[in-house]
């Protein structure tokens, strides 16, 4: 049922200065890339992605704005509302050698595939600074090959993630890259892939309300895909010449360019 | 050979389901419902290449407007409780998806409207007109009643005087999207069939109703309470047609609750010369407009209707 499930928080982990990860007495049948609606009563639905599927699911997020400000202050024993799971999901059928290009909390959709380790992953994996590769330790552990970037070369390469893409590719043989994270590096991802001859997924975030295919706020431009139904994941070849990179709409349906 | 073979067949197909609203021609009746999949062209342009007969641009209003904070939507037994609360991008941008639409879609479009003071939807009918083959003056959405009082359609005065107000500065054809809310529907219709309204679209979604969370004891949806639509208000929608069949002579475009090809039939033995589709889309998918054609066919030639024409209102005697 299309209802929220209401749930114990087990517990709202502190990763960094604006960043937790929420834990829920709940195991959400979910696929990597999948999301969920969580209702916090009397302050609203938001969808997320999870950081870890399976028992006691968990969703990683970052304070952007009222509900995340809300959701920081949850604590253990607090009741919790969750529907889904919805949306597709990464696709790694027949892939073997796969590269993740991922930006701050942006891993979060890709860490249960990255822990899984059914494929080979190499993970670019960039943020503002050291203190916001929050997936730092737990990908050290998977034994991936891991490559750090930061804005400010504060740990690791000294560049943006998308940046280290090329090089990447140009040494070695991949079959699919997966990108997550500011919609920008992920336009530049894409393209790279393109020009490369890569395929690539991206997950896209865009404002939701029904988060059933249903009400069409989050439709994307030109082919009107829904990113709650069709996505949140797509291929390189469904953004190509869409909306993507260029603008999304808000709350009330008006475009806001990037 | 087997090619020309099928061309008759195609072509027969064609003219079986096709249906006429307030004068603009429909391939077939299947109608998206308004504030389904209608927020952009490109979102209404997939469901026209889906296969619906017409669609329907969410309701427009003079400014842009968030709605009611999520969660707005719920399911019950049945169906959904919805309260978007009238979410939109304003007249200006809303006028641009219509022109968008326009250049990618040759399917008919309804643009549903609103306003909240009687001379409001005046205002914004001017603007919209000619923008789209058919107007939508909805006067009956249940869900910003704390914001702009009882929905206009509560009252056969105020339903009249937004019609009258509105017909005096369109030339679109104006369907009037009416609650089921009310002791009587069809003594609304005749009162907005004699402002001048040429169609009636019916039903908004009823109640409203209101689910509660037993663990946080509180109302799920932010508004509180939401429309119900789904497949359980099929038979109110279908009564609400009756009613308005017998009581009015301009056409009517039924919505609510409808699932399959049977269901459409009902609408239409009802008096309904095309039905919409909204909550469908999320028992069946996009495709449900094609679905809901090849069963209601399917049921005509089986039945021996060679015509949609012939089954409008059977079910009167």
């Amino acid at each position: 049922m299309d209802k929220p499930e209401v749930v114990k928080v087990l517990d709202n982990r502190q990763r960094e200065e604006d960043i937790k990860t929420l834990v829920l007495e709940k195991a959400v049948d979910a696929r990597a890339g999948q999301f969920v609606m969580l209702w916090i009563p009397g302050l609203g639905e938001k969808p997320f992605s999870l950081s870890k599927l399976g028992e006691n699911s968990e969703i990683t997020y970052d304070v952007k704005g009222k509900f995340t400000k809300a959701m920081f202050s949850l604590k253990k024993g607090d009741l919790a509302g969750v529907r889904g799971p919805y949306g597709n999901g990464w696709d790694l059928r027949n892939v073997k050698n796969v590269c993740v290009v991922a930006g701050g909390i942006g891993l979060a959709p890709v860490m249960p595939l990255i822990e899984a380790r059914k494929v080979r992953f190499t993970v670019i994996y960039g943020a503002r600074s050291k203190d916001f590769l929050v997936f730092k330790n737990e990908l050290e552990k998977t034994r991936s090959r891991v490559i750090f970037t930061t804005d400010d070369g504060s740990f690791g390469k000294h560049c943006f993630a998308c940046d280290a893409l090329e090089g990447v590719l140009s040494d070695g043989k991949y079959d699919m890259v997966l990108t997550c994270g500011p919609e920008l590096m992920m336009k530049r991802v894409i393209d790279i892939c393109l020009d490369n001859n890569v395929p690539c997924q991206a997950s896209l975030e865009r404002y939701m309300k029904c988060g059933i295919g249903v009400c069409g706020s989050c439709a994307i431009d030109p082919g009107g895909l829904r990113v709650c139904k069709e996505g949140p994941v797509f291929t390189a070849k469904q953004l190509e010449g869409s909306e993507f990179g260029s603008y999304s709409r808000i709350k009330s349906g008006e475009k806001r360019f990037f | 050979m087997k090619l020309l073979l099928s061309c008759p067949h195609i072509i027969s197909y064609d003219k079986m389901l096709s249906t006429k609203l307030c004068g603009v021609e429909l391939e077939n009746p299947t109608v998206l419902a308004s504030g389904i999949l209608g927020v952009t062209a490109s979102s209404l342009a997939l469901v026209a290449r889906a296969g619906a007969g017409c669609v329907t641009k969410k309701s427009i209003g003079q400014r842009p407007r968030e709605g009611h904070d999520n969660p707005v939507m719920v399911e019950v037994t049945g169906g959904y409780l919805n309260a978007m609360g009238l979410p939109g991008a304003g007249m200006v941008e809303s006028i641009k998806e219509l022109e968008d639409y326009k250049q990618l879609s040759k399917t008919p479009i309804i643009a549903s409207f609103y306003g909240t003071k009687v001379g409001e939807f005046a205002e914004v009918a001017a603007k919209l007109d000619g923008k789209a083959d058919l107007l939508e003056a909805n006067i009956s959405c249940p869900n910003v009643e704390h914001e702009f009082g009882h929905p206009f359609a509560s009252s056969c005065e105020d339903a009249s005087a937004v019609v009258k107000g509105i017909k005096r500065v369109i030339r679109t054809p104006l369907l009037v999207k009416l609650s089921p809310n009310v002791p009587d529907i069809g003594d609304v219709a005749r009162a907005v069939e004699k402002a001048g309204a040429d169609g009636i679209t019916a039903i908004n979604t009823v109640g409203p109703g209101m689910v509660i969370d037993l663990k946080t004891q509180r109302p799920v949806l932010t508004n509180k309470s939401g429309g119900m639509s789904g497949p359980a208000i099929k038979p109110i929608m279908v009564r609400c047609v009756y009613d308005i069949y017998e009581s009015v002579k301009i056409p009517i475009l039924g919505v609510g609750g409808v699932l399959t090809g049977e269901d459409a039939a009902e609408a239409i033995m009802a008096g309904a010369r095309a039905v919409g589709i909204g909550t469908g889309i999320r028992y069946r998918g996009v495709e449900i407009f094609k679905l809901v054609q090849k069963e209601l066919q399917g049921f005509m030639k089986k039945e021996g209707f060679k015509s949609l024409e012939d089954m409008v209102g059977v079910a009167h005697g």
